[in-house]
């Protein structure tokens, strides 16, 4: 499976994703922003970092780079697109997904474990969960609270798209929402990061709480 | 042509949070600038702190008004402002 890892000046979770992609078996490539997504890539991943050092707003000039282009007809094709914590800033920032990341409540870095919910699992990236799951995750950003206005929070909740909730209020995020889907269920964006999260090594004695985001993958590919 | 300033003011939208803005509220102001600070006391009379960022473009146009119009498009077109969240405020000077 081909997974292209999109490296935006500024990105800095590139190489972990791209580590923790090989380690599941999937064969993963990184992609400069200025360069085109070549045809046959399974997947595409826009991991986290700062993009442009976040100016103007996190994601705000990434959004616009040529790569998107790629990106938005892949998502529209069906492809699997996962965007992670500044990957999600820069999905919400193209409009390939709903709402809007923004301060968090508490001003300032937010660099902690922390737990979501399993919500969705009909995505590419969630099969292998449970519904309901609740399980351990780090999250490390400044704008990561969830904006949307309460109509298309609902809606997302009636469609089954809100994909991870934090356990509790973790930074004032609307429906304590940490990662949402696309009506298609391909495109999937998390504050969180599932990349470390996903090895025993760099977790709580005995986890690895998001390997099955990554099996997921690995499966949707197989299928 | 002249050439003009024209001020793009971004800020939440009504009823969007601003913690930030809280925080200097909160934190600094109605602390009155600590114990012996050159503020002498709490202030009063302030209930809000808005935060905002403002960017400012020089044009060159035949007038104020369309130096503002070409700002305000281009705002709209490459998202300087993300209307989900923020509003942004034109001002034209010139200089």
């Amino acid at each position: 499976m081909r997974v292209a890892v999109v490296v935006f000046p500024g990105s800095n979770c590139d190489r972990d994703m791209h580590h923790v992609l090989s380690e599941f078996g999937m064969s993963p490539e990184y992609r400069w922003h200025e360069d085109g997504i070549p045809g046959g890539t399974d997947a595409v991943v826009l991991p986290g970092g700062f993009s442009y050092a976040d100016r103007l707003r996190a994601g705000a000039i990434a959004s616009h780079s040529p790569v998107m282009d790629d990106v938005r007809r892949l998502a529209d094709d069906g492809v699997p697109v996962l965007g992670v914590c500044n990957g999600f800033q820069i999905l919400a920032e193209a409009g390939l997904l709903p709402g809007a990341l923004v301060s968090n409540d508490e001003p300032g870095f937010m660099c902690r474990w922390t737990e979501v919910v399993v919500g969705s699992t009909g995505t590419p990236f969630t099969s292998r969960f449970s519904g309901g799951d609740v399980l351990g995750i780090p999250v490390a950003n400044g704008e990561g609270r969830y904006h949307a206005d309460e109509r298309t929070v609902r809606e997302l909740e009636d469609a089954g798209r809100i994909v991870f909730r934090y356990a509790g209020d973790l930074n004032g995020s609307a429906g304590s929402i940490a990662g949402v889907c696309s009506e298609g269920g391909n495109v999937v964006g998390m504050m969180p990061h599932p990349e470390r999260a996903a090895e025993p090594d760099v977790c709580p004695p005995g986890a690895a709480p998001m390997a099955p985001l990554f099996e997921s993958l690995r499966a949707a590919a197989a299928a | 042509m002249p050439e003009f300033a024209i001020t793009v003011t971004i800020r939440n939208r009504p009823g969007m949070a601003d913690p930030e803005g809280e925080t200097i509220l909160r934190d600094l102001v109605l602390r009155g600038g600590g114990s012996g600070g050159a503020s002498g006391g709490i202030p009063g009379g302030i209930s809000a702190i808005r935060t905002a960022k403002a960017l400012e473009f020089r044009v060159s146009a035949g007038d104020a008004a369309a130096a503002e119009d070409l700002v305000r498009r281009v705002c709209e077109e490459m998202r300087i402002y993300n209307p989900l969240v923020s509003e942004a405020v034109f001002s034209a000077g010139s200089n």
